[in-house]
């Protein structure tokens, strides 16, 4: 007949799955977090809102994005490859928005702005 | 069992749990990506502005000379107008000079298909028999972006400058 185990080994067991299953679910949230602030939202906002203004400036325009903003924390702004990738509240973008303006578009970083540039 | 056994036959029982776990966990996370994910189309918008661009390359001031644009051109008009062209975009200019109708384009013109088949089942709703509004909307995020516009224009070729009519059709796909 099996032995029970001895309390130590019952209570080590339930630890460590406490342990692991508290793990599991800390990452779960962490994960789902990101969701729920609807940070891919903003993102999304924020990128396709600069793409338009982009395609309707004529050589010369330039614009500023404040980084304390409505769609929240403006972390950086990119023009690469004829994309536009905008980090909102620590996000990175990783497809970004295209644009299709014929000019060069620069980006520019103030203290408590970014400056887009279209020569 | 000895102490190594009972070692081995925990972490065998511990795995069926944390696997039930691991997967309530995915299938809550899953259904959360699909009920929160949201898709904002700026699409009309784009090929507003794409249309323009084109209009402002071609005739910006009312005269279209098509002397200027080689025939190899024609069929890569944004490449022409120094705008980078995409798989989901197309572009049709349809130039009538009273003499004969000249076709510039770029990109796939099967795109205006897909156009025609969505305004049918997004506007009516009912193209498709058996599907309900539920179904529809969940399509509608795929509605591609669509501009067309006429302009008199005066069109120069081969020397002659004739009155004329030029149509700009600008669509842009949902982008993957």
């Amino acid at each position: 007949m099996r032995r029970l185990g001895k309390k130590g080994d019952i209570s080590s067991k339930a630890v460590i799955q406490t342990i692991l299953i508290g793990l599991l679910f800390a990452v779960f949230f962490l994960a789902l977090e990101g969701r729920l602030e609807a940070r891919g939202i903003k993102q999304q906002v924020l990128e396709k809102e600069l793409a338009l203004l982009i395609d309707a400036s004529e050589s010369g325009f330039s614009f500023e994005i404040m980084k304390k903003s409505l769609n929240g924390l403006v972390d950086g702004v990119e023009v690469k490859d004829g994309r536009i990738y905008v980090k909102v509240d620590g996000l990175f973008s990783s497809k970004g928005y295209p644009y299709f303006s014929s000019n060069e578009v620069f980006v520019e970083e103030d203290l408590d702005k970014f400056v887009v540039r279209v020569k | 069992m000895n102490k190594r056994g009972s070692g081995v036959s925990d972490i065998v029982e511990m795995v069926p749990v944390l696997v039930l776990i691991s997967a309530i966990a995915v299938v809550i996370f899953g259904i959360s990506s699909v009920y929160y994910a949201y898709d904002i189309s700026v699409r009309d918008a784009e090929s507003r502005l794409l249309g323009r661009a084109v209009v402002e390359c071609l005739f910006p001031e009312g005269v279209l000379n098509l002397d200027s644009i080689k025939e190899e051109d024609r069929n890569f008009i944004l490449r022409y107008c120094g705008i980078e062209g995409s798989e989901r975009i197309y572009v049709g200019v349809e130039i009538d000079n009273n003499a004969r109708k000249i076709y510039l384009k770029e990109g796939d013109e099967g795109l205006l298909w897909v156009r025609d088949l969505f305004e049918k089942v997004v506007v009516t709703g009912n193209a498709i028999s058996g599907w309900n509004n539920e179904n529809v909307e969940r399509i509608a995020k795929y509605n591609p972006g669509y501009f067309s516009d006429e302009y008199k224009a005066f069109v120069f070729e081969n020397g002659v400058t004739r009155d004329g009519f030029v149509k700009v059709e600008v669509l842009i796909n949902y982008e993957k």
